[in-house]
């Protein structure tokens, strides 16, 4: 019976929100905006969920004293320090929340993937081979990219960048719009099986 | 958004209600935006395309982190993207369109040489490989 | 920034960069309290954006229809549950279902139709026409019902090359992406904490 409600609700709000497209009354409108802003509404709710389960998981590691459970006291101490300065303290400019996240929080995701730059050049070494016509292609495509988008493609040769450029604009570009289409017609018919109540994974992998 | 900005995002980053904003009470919706800049290191420019130009035909600039960049160009050929900012190459192009260099710039010289070194680092690995199948294809014949 | 401000800034960024010698302590605490930080940030930001303004606060002025998006998040919240947990299928069913129902137009019109007419409208010229091949080819390359046979065969080949140019640019600004955090961090490490970069 759950289950059933739930591809009802599937079925009834996507056929709305689809068709709402081609509407223009009032009133239909206002109902897709209010869908709308459930829809945000729900989704803050479940990462509300996420939160919680991450410090379930860890909170058990930290009770039962598993390997790496300091770690895992780093990490909700993470947590209970971001809570409290954001909620007691605010969020604006200048608070204790602002300074955490500009010094610490965004230079340390901005770190962990400038790390990829080192293992970048460590497998243009190693896997980069230009072993058939298509990966010659591949490699002859991102050293002239690479080299036609920074200064010293336009000092080696005015060629380089044009190179750089047409390659862009026209094979990248092709291959790119095309798995572009490809993409909107799957999500299309994914979309189309949801509202039909054919596409259910949602519910659970059933 | 489209009909009432107000009602979808009721205040500002900092907890400011909308209306209380000096802009805030000239824009309304996607008719008073002249130009939508999205500054990102996601998918948010396409949702701004699939949404807001699709249907509002809104005028929108992305600024994108260089990863994102080629993922993006058939949007900007077909003018659903007004404009895009390039990675760290593009900033540079800003700042001296602005005449003011900046950290963009002044990381050209860094970027330049990196580049260089890996695709030194390409060719060289290339190079062992060949050598190497070389090598291994002769000591094959004498067998 | 004074001294002891940058200085925890390029510890922690340290940290991470240690884990370039192997996996150890140092990068593990700062990895943890990265993510930690992260969480805190997304619960605070998503309550006081979201549940807080466009929930609660219509609720206590008395807005009867806010209780609706109310109870459905409630209805989320009960996955923590294992017993009720199944309910919170409604809530996610209105999100699958009113996206999927978003998306069909706009997936059609920015993906697909959009796309097709630039295509279309491009082959005034030679680029135009390499453009229009490329994109047919690489399409024919993604039909997996049929046997990449014949023609059909030499047009999904075709349609690879064009994917290998795609994904050698792809790397190009890739390598891009990363140098250009590469070099922000080192500026920060040598500029602003060491003092040895001039800006």
């Amino acid at each position: 019976m759950r289950d059933r409600l739930a591809i009802i609700t599937a079925t009834l709000a996507g056929a709305f929100m689809a068709l709402q497209y081609f509407v223009t009354l009032p009133v239909a409108n206002s109902a897709y905006r209010a869908i709308l802003s459930w829809m945000q509404i729900i989704a803050a709710f479940a990462i509300v969920v996420g939160v919680f389960g991450v410090i379930r998981l860890h909170l058990e590691r930290i009770g039962r004293k598993r390997a790496g459970w300091l770690y895992s006291v780093t990490l909700l101490a993470g947590v209970l320090v971001m809570s409290i300065l954001g909620f007691a303290g605010g969020i604006d400019r200048g608070t204790s929340f602002q300074w955490i996240f500009d010094h610490w929080q965004a230079p340390m995701q901005s770190t962990v993937f400038s790390l990829l730059a080192f293992y970048i050049a460590s497998a243009a070494y190693r896997g980069f081979r230009a072993r058939s016509g298509e990966s010659v292609i591949l490699v002859l495509a991102a050293i002239i990219v690479m080299l036609g988008r920074v200064p010293l493609g336009e000092w080696l040769s005015p060629i380089v960048p044009n190179v750089s450029d047409w390659i862009l604009n026209v094979p990248a570009l092709a291959a790119k719009r095309a798995i572009l289409i490809g993409i909107g017609l799957g999500m299309v018919a994914t979309s189309l099986k949801v509202i039909a109540g054919l596409e259910r994974t949602y519910l659970g992998g059933r | 958004m489209g009909e009432n900005l107000g009602e979808v995002f009721s205040q500002d980053y900092e907890g400011h209600p909308l209306a209380t904003l000096p802009l805030g009470s000239r824009i309304h919706n996607y008719r008073d935006i002249a130009l939508v800049i999205s500054v990102a290191d996601g998918s948010m420019p396409t949702y701004w395309v699939e949404y807001a130009q699709a249907r509002y035909d809104v005028k929108i600039v992305a600024a994108l982190t260089a990863v994102m960049v080629t993922s993006y160009i058939p949007y900007l050929e077909s003018h659903q993207l007004t404009g895009i900012v390039a990675g760290l190459r593009g900033a540079a192009e800003y700042e001296q369109l602005l005449s003011a260099p900046g950290a963009g710039s002044r990381g050209m010289d860094a970027q330049s040489a990196i580049h260089a070194l890996i695709a030194v680092l390409i060719v060289a690995g290339n190079v062992q490989a060949w050598r190497k199948r070389r090598s291994r294809i002769g000591g094959g014949g004498n067998q | 920034m004074s001294l002891l401000e940058t200085t925890t800034t390029a510890l922690l960024t340290l940290a991470i960069y240690s884990f370039l010698a192997g996996d150890n302590p140092f990068y593990k605490f700062a990895e943890h309290l990265l993510v930690g930080l992260t969480i805190g940030y997304t619960l605070v930001i998503t309550l006081k954006s979201v549940i807080w303004p466009q929930a609660i606060i219509p609720m206590t002025r008395g807005e009867m229809p806010s209780l609706v998006p109310l109870l459905l998040g409630c209805l989320i919240l009960l996955r923590l549950v294992p017993r009720w947990a199944g309910w919170s299928r409604i809530s996610l069913a209105l999100v699958v279902g009113g996206g999927a129902g978003v998306a069909i137009p706009a997936m059609l019109k920015a993906r697909v139709l959009d796309q097709m007419a630039a295509t279309a409208n491009g082959v005034t010229s030679w680029a135009g026409w390499i453009i229009l091949i490329g994109v047919l080819a690489t399409l024919t390359y993604f039909v997996f019902t049929r046997a990449h046979r014949g023609a059909w065969g030499t047009s999904a080949r075709i349609g690879r090359y064009f994917m290998m140019v795609f994904f050698g640019a792809t790397f190009a600004y890739t390598v891009m992406s990363r140098v250009a955090l590469l070099i922000g961090r080192l500026e920060f490490l040598m500029g602003d904490w060491l003092g040895i970069l001039r800006s």
